[in-house]
């Protein structure tokens, strides 16, 4: 009897959830999108070989790392209405704002970029078809999200701590929002010989991206969206030349944290097909 | 031999096996805690079964997880150390010093954050510290990976207890239960607390006294790890650059502050402070009692103090009496 009465309510509930979906989804269905993160320095593409170098700021640099978080991906559609998406949740140890554990569910879509890898193309979840008119996304994890322990996140997931290049700090809470590495020329021959690294975070230096653009997503008709991301625009107002501004793990050089973060904004531009 | 007997009786009592309805058959180690300590808390993503603990304690143990095989955690924690290593600053791979004092590990899962400069959030991630540290164990955390898959032993203990081969998340969360059993069984302060007025020689009554009323240690040492485990500058001149808190916060009010150190067990744990600048509880007592340095973001409550010479030696008989008699550590008691 027991029984039966939990299958009623199964099946009540199942009634009333399909009699809730928004009949113009039903209609027009859904459409997987892929970003395509195009790291660009300058003009050049990048590329971690360290025979590829580029002049950046009249410094003759190399890459080692090259990588960045992207979360809180939203999508304004044409009737000006701010669309997100979740993703299967994770649910881990983090801290609250008063350093007490807690547990934390995560839904959002995180993408860890590894241009590094060379790896440009990116799913970015499965998104209402309709009409849109920008992209925007946060560089770097927000809130509680950066201050989960990444120990405990499963290998597979972005947010794992990574055993091949460190996307998370040892010495303190929060997540690499963009890592960026590799060698520079000093003596002026030419060829990178000291070492150069920018790795961003901390909540003070997350940025918005926001994109203007006008696209149309087609159910069941995967789409994907160009992005370049110029590594040099990164840099524009830091001297890699200069010994105080080589080095930046942000919270030893606020200055040249201060920079890099202030130029994320202008560093994305859509490339038209 | 009769020592033997209590020895025995009590790791029989600490692991007093408890079944949790959840976590099918795996042993759950009970531990056991002296009076007025809280309950050792375990976080429920890292269930402390008595398999886990055994492999956290061999990878504590085991050189495997430094770069050159030379260095394991017990290099600087040492055992009959109070997990700690006697040294001003430990030398890691290579003889490379760090930069800091390593600290006890006892009664570590009692506390919230972790480091000097509580940089570190949970047990488990604080591994990755000393793991990829230059100057401790200087491995990259693929080799560590790949060093525990092509050992046979750890392959098949990672597959019994994680149900996966060797990851990050195993390896850390075997290593902070092993540390989450690094516990105190008791000193002679607790048979006093507990009611047993004679376990304090009178000196260490009048020192505590003292560190509850004239010195007001009590103020920051407090709780029954005597600290509250908070971030305070208690007036010591900033070294090798170390300006504590304010590295992890950027906050100027937490220049020179770092996390008030437990003072259980402190008469066998010199030299002290997070450079390990002292190495008498003698001299400790002396900073207190001229009101430290007079250095920026000093706390208010670090001030003369004007203990007399009596008075000073009062106080430091009633360290001594926090030292516990044993301790436990995994399935042991030492
Ligand atoms: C070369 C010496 C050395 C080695 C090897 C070493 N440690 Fe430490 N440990 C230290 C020092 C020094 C500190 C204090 C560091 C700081 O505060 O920045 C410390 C701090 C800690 C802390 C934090 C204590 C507190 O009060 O916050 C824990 C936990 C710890 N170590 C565990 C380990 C584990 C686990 C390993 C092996 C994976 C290990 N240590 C290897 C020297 C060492
Ligand atoms: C304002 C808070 C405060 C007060 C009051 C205070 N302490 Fe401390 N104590 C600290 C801090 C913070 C440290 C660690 C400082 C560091 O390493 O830079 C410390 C360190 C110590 C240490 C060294 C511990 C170790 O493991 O290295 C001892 C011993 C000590 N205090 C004893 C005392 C005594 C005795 C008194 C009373 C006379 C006292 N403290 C009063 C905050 C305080």
């Amino acid at each position: 009897m027991k029984y039966s009465k939990n299958l009623m309510m199964v099946a009540a509930i199942i009634i009333v959830a399909f009699a809730g979906c928004d009949s113009s989804v039903m209609e027009h269905g859904n459409a997987n999108l892929t970003l395509n993160l195009k790291p660009r320095v300058g003009g050049e593409a990048l590329s971690t070989n360290p025979d590829s170098t580029y002049d950046v700021n009249g410094a003759k640099i190399s890459f080692g790392s090259a990588r960045m978080y992207i979360s809180e991906i939203t999508l304004i559609n044409d009737e000006n209405e701010s669309i997100t998406i979740s993703n299967e949740s994770l649910t881990v140890p983090a801290k609250n704002d008063s350093d007490e554990n807690i547990s934390h569910t995560i839904q959002d879509q995180v993408i860890l970029v590894k241009h590094d890898e060379g790896i440009n193309s990116y799913d970015a979840g499965s998104w209402p078809a309709g009409d849109y008119q920008e992209i925007r996304f946060k560089v770097g994890i927000s809130g509680t999200t950066n201050r989960i322990d990444p120990s405990q996140v499963p290998a597979q997931h972005p947010l794992a701590k990574q055993a091949d290049v460190n996307n998370h700090w040892n010495w303190n809470a929060g997540y690499l929002f963009l890592r960026m590495d590799g060698l520079v020329d000093t003596d002026d021959d030419a060829v990178p010989d000291e070492k150069w690294a920018i790795h961003l975070g901390t909540p003070r230096f997350l940025r918005e991206v926001s994109l203007k653009h006008d696209f149309t997503l087609e159910n069941e008709k995967p789409a994907m969206l160009d992005i370049s991301v110029n590594y040099a625009e990164f840099l524009r107002n830091v001297d890699l030349k200069d010994p105080d501004e080589r080095i930046c793990h942000t919270m030893n050089n606020l200055p040249v944290a201060t920079a890099v973060a202030d130029q994320i904004s202008s560093s994305y531009q859509i490339e038209d097909r | 031999m009769r020592l033997l007997v209590v020895k025995f009786i009590c790791i029989a009592l600490a692991i007093s096996a408890c079944t949790q309805p959840d976590s099918g058959s795996e042993e759950q180690l009970d531990l056991v805690v002296p009076g007025g300590f809280e309950s050792v808390p375990i976080p429920s993503h890292n269930s402390l079964t008595k398999s886990k603990v055994l492999l956290g304690q061999q990878l504590f143990f085991d050189p495997i997880l430094s770069v050159d095989s030379t260095v394991s955690c017990a290099t600087c924690h040492i055992p009959h150390k109070f997990f700690s290593d006697g040294q001003v600053i430990s030398q890691g791979i290579k003889g490379r010093s760090g930069t800091r004092n390593t600290p006890s590990l006892i009664n570590i899962a009692y506390h919230k954050l972790f480091f000097w400069d509580g940089g570190s959030i949970t047990l488990e991630h604080q591994i990755f510290g000393p793991l990829q540290n230059s100057t401790e164990m200087g491995i990259d955390l693929s080799s560590a990976i790949d060093r525990l898959e092509s050992n046979e032993t750890y392959r098949e203990s990672f597959q019994d207890i994680f149900e996966e081969p060797p990851s990050l998340r195993g390896l850390t969360q075997s290593i902070a239960a092993y540390q989450r059993t690094l516990l105190s069984r008791g000193a002679r302060y607790d048979s006093y607390r507990a009611g047993d007025k004679s376990a304090l020689r009178p000196a260490e009554r009048r020192g505590l006294s003292l560190f509850e009323g004239k010195a007001g240690c009590i103020h920051c040492h407090n709780g029954f790890l005597l600290t509250s485990l908070i971030f305070e500058n208690n007036g010591l001149p900033i070294s090798r650059g170390d300006s504590g808190r304010a590295r992890v916060t950027g906050l100027r009010e937490d220049y020179g502050k770092f996390k008030i150190p437990s003072l259980r067990n402190i008469s066998e744990t010199a030299p002290y402070m997070h450079d390990g600048r002292m190495v008498t509880l003698s001299e400790v007592i002396e900073h207190y009692n001229k009101g430290g340095n007079d250095v920026r973001g000093k706390s208010a409550l670090i001030k003369p103090l004007y203990l007399n010479e009596l008075e000073r030696a009062d106080l430091e008989a009633f360290l001594h009496s926090l030292t516990d008699s044993s301790i436990y550590a995994g399935l042991e008691v030492l």
